[in-house]
């Protein structure tokens, strides 16, 4: 019986070793330089990999990467309305957050970091030249001297920041430039031009919630100036300034002469009993009823014979009135409504209140370079890490 | 590299070249592709409904939950649809759920399979876990498509919701790695792991989305990072409707980071491992 073992180069006598084309390979071409920088590169994969970059980072942000400062600014939006309180958590889970997120401070804040806010700034301010300065470095500067719209606002939100804190309601500012006189003056204009939007808003629901009420009370106005036209020109065309209080006067007339003829006959008759029917009482008090009589009848000849059109007359007159009447309470009712617009509106403004004003930055915070060199050796390593353990696992498919 | 001319002694001495790495790498794919189909085949076998229920059970499962709160008849804050919430926060969650819980019986489970040389638990865990990735993503593929057929609302950003769950997996995956390697060491890792997984549901952020919470929670809740995935799925699938915060790079540190060390462990545990 024969016991096959497999033979091992190690066990090879070490005389036999440089013959025996097992362990021996020949004479192996010198590699190619590239081949030779490939297995240099790979006996010092980590310091290639991990070490240098770091150092290369460790060395710029120490030695070359310019300082940036930092100026900060808070703000609080506001409305005159009291906020709702004494919320549960039901009540807070239910309310979705929404209640407490403003909107308005959220659009503030959108508007801070939009081609809108750029586009203004950059009308106001040097903003190219603010972050193409001398003193900055290559790499943290604004790369173009003409950016595209597009590249700026970029730019300018790696620089500048606002954040909104749902609990507080407060929006914190926070502008990044190469000199800190530079940052004051961004988060100041920043912050003025976000008091111009808020403003602008308000403007525009005021006008909103004004207009209707507004075009209301127009209306109303120019229907009681038509009727007080149409009355005008009713006393105009029918030269009486009230049918109604005319035609009243008219009968009260007849009323009195009516009394004075009852009377003066009242009295003749009793003179006519002790008197002869030609003495002078008599005559004078028979040519006072008969004056009396002519005149009543006068009268009512002149009431009969214009009475179709005075009842017409009046008949206009009151539906006129009643026009009027009812033109006078639609103005009063519009105004009111407009006086109470008025009132909402102010109550839904809302106002930037000013918590922090931007301050100037006395030290440099930008970069972080301690933090960032960190930061990056921990990504490369954990990053090298990983590969060497998955290309150690692939490699054990190659035994 | 040239032979050397000449005869051999025998065929037994001869040491089969050293592969390079990137036929290793070839060799390392088809490995782990033979063990998804013999995943395939040891859990699901051939019978009744076979491979379907690789996508039937997350389905069932999220469609049963996300029908029960539909048909609780409560609604969400912030206005989110009550079916696509809640089964999109469970599709993701059952993903987590089942890459963990299987890890440390995966060693046990496919002890015999190590004794091939070219498989490693690497390989196993891997194919395990790309397995269980392919079918829940497809379970939510199902109900993405049935969601937008029902209700005509349809996912904003797809590629949100594919990255989410991605992102999902490398952090169970890396969970996964670390579990598996301690459970070659103590059995302690399978009595505990199915009971953490149920207990930790209410943090993971499964179930709640970020911003119905104050700012204070919030700040505590964004240190987990699956509460991230979750936020990418919904901003996916709800779009700008409903307000999200997450942080990819944060995400993809912690995952690098439970790889790295589930990596390390499984290499420390594997000299340790009796076989």
């Amino acid at each position: 019986m024969t016991i096959w073992t497999r033979r091992s180069p190690l066990t090879n006598p070490p005389e036999r070793a440089g013959i025996d084309p097992v362990g021996w390979s020949g004479p192996v071409p010198r590699p190619s330089a590239l081949g030779r920088l490939r297995r240099w590169a790979r006996r010092r994969a980590f310091p290639l990999a991990v070490l240098l970059p770091t150092l290369l980072a460790a060395v710029w942000l120490f030695g070359f990467a310019a300082p940036q400062f930092e100026s900060e600014a808070r703000f609080i939006i506001r409305t005159r309305q009291a906020p709702a309180t004494g919320m549960g958590l039901e009540a807070a889970l239910q309310g979705a957050g929404f209640s407490r997120t403003s909107e308005d401070a959220l659009g503030v804040r959108d508007y801070l970091e939009s081609h809108d806010a750029v586009a203004a700034l950059r009308a106001r301010m040097p903003l190219i030249d603010i972050y193409r300065r001398p003193e900055a470095d290559v790499i943290a500067r604004l790369w173009w001297s003409d950016p595209s719209a597009e590249r700026l606002r970029d730019y300018f939100r790696r620089m500048v920041t606002a954040q909104y804190d749902q609990t507080s309601g407060i929006t914190a500012l926070k502008v990044r430039s190469f000199r800190p006189e530079d940052s004051q003056a961004l988060a100041a204009e920043l912050l003025a031009l976000s008091e111009q939007l808020v403003n602008r808003l308000n403007l525009r629901l005021m006008e909103d919630g004004l207009r209707v009420a507004r075009e209301e009370v127009a209306r109303a106005e120019a229907r009681l100036a038509a009727v007080q036209g149409a009355i005008t020109g009713f006393r105009e065309r029918e030269h009486s300034l009230d049918p109604g209080r005319s035609a009243a006067v008219a009968l009260e007339n007849i009323g009195k002469l009516e009394g004075a003829l009852a009377g003066a006959r009242a009295e003749l008759a009793e003179a006519g009993r002790f008197s002869r029917a030609d003495t002078p009482r008599i005559l004078q008090l028979r040519n006072r009823v008969e004056g009396l009589a002519q005149q009543v009848a006068e009268e009512r000849a002149r009431i009969s014979s214009s009475g179709a059109a005075s009842s017409q007359q009046l008949g206009e007159f009151e539906r006129l009135g009643t026009e009027r009447e009812l033109a006078r309470t639609q103005l009063a009712s519009a105004t009111a409504s407009l006086e109470r617009a008025r009132v909402d509106a102010q109550r839904q403004q809302i106002f930037l209140l000013r918590i922090v004003e931007p301050h100037r930055a006395e030290w440099a915070r930008y970069p972080k370079a301690t933090e960032t060199v960190l930061y990056i050796f921990l990504c490369l390593a954990v990053g090298y890490g990983l590969a060497w353990l998955l290309i150690a696992g692939m490699r054990e498919h190659a035994a | 590299m040239p032979e050397a001319p000449g005869a051999m002694p025998s065929g037994a001495a001869r040491r089969p070249e050293p592969l390079t790495l990137r036929a290793a790498a070839r060799v390392q794919r088809q490995v782990i592709g033979a063990l998804l189909l013999r995943e395939l085949s040891t859990r699901f076998g051939r019978e009744n409904l076979g491979f379907l229920w690789l996508f039937l059970e997350p389905a069932l499962l999220g469609g049963t939950i996300g029908l029960v709160h539909h048909l609780s008849g409560r609604g969400l804050p912030g206005g989110v649809d009550v079916l696509s919430f809640w089964v999109l926060g469970y599709i993701p969650f059952f993903l987590f759920r089942s890459v963990v819980n299987r890890a440390p019986v995966a060693i046990v489970s496919n002890q015999s399979l190590l004794y091939h040389r070219r498989i490693t638990i690497l390989d196993i865990m891997l194919a395990r876990d790309l397995l269980e990735g392919a079918a829940v993503l497809g379970a939510m593929a199902v109900f993405v498509l049935a969601i937008g057929l029902a209700t005509g609302t349809w996912p904003e950003q797809p590629a949100k919701l594919v990255l989410g769950m991605a992102l999902m997996l490398v952090l169970a995956h890396g969970i996964g790695l670390l579990i598996s390697a301690g459970s070659v060491y103590t059995e302690m890792f399978e009595r505990i792991t199915h009971m953490v997984t149920y207990l930790s549901l209410p943090i993971l952020g499964s179930f709640f989305m970020v911003f119905w919470l104050p700012t204070e929670v919030q700040k505590m809740v964004l240190w987990m990072p699956t509460v991230h995935c979750f936020e990418i799925v919904r901003d996916g699938q709800f779009g700008s409707a409903v307000p999200t915060s997450y942080d990819v790079s944060y995400v993809l540190t912690c995952a690098a980071l439970l790889n790295l060390f589930g990596l390390a462990a499984l290499r420390k545990a594997r000299r340790d491992m009796v076989v």
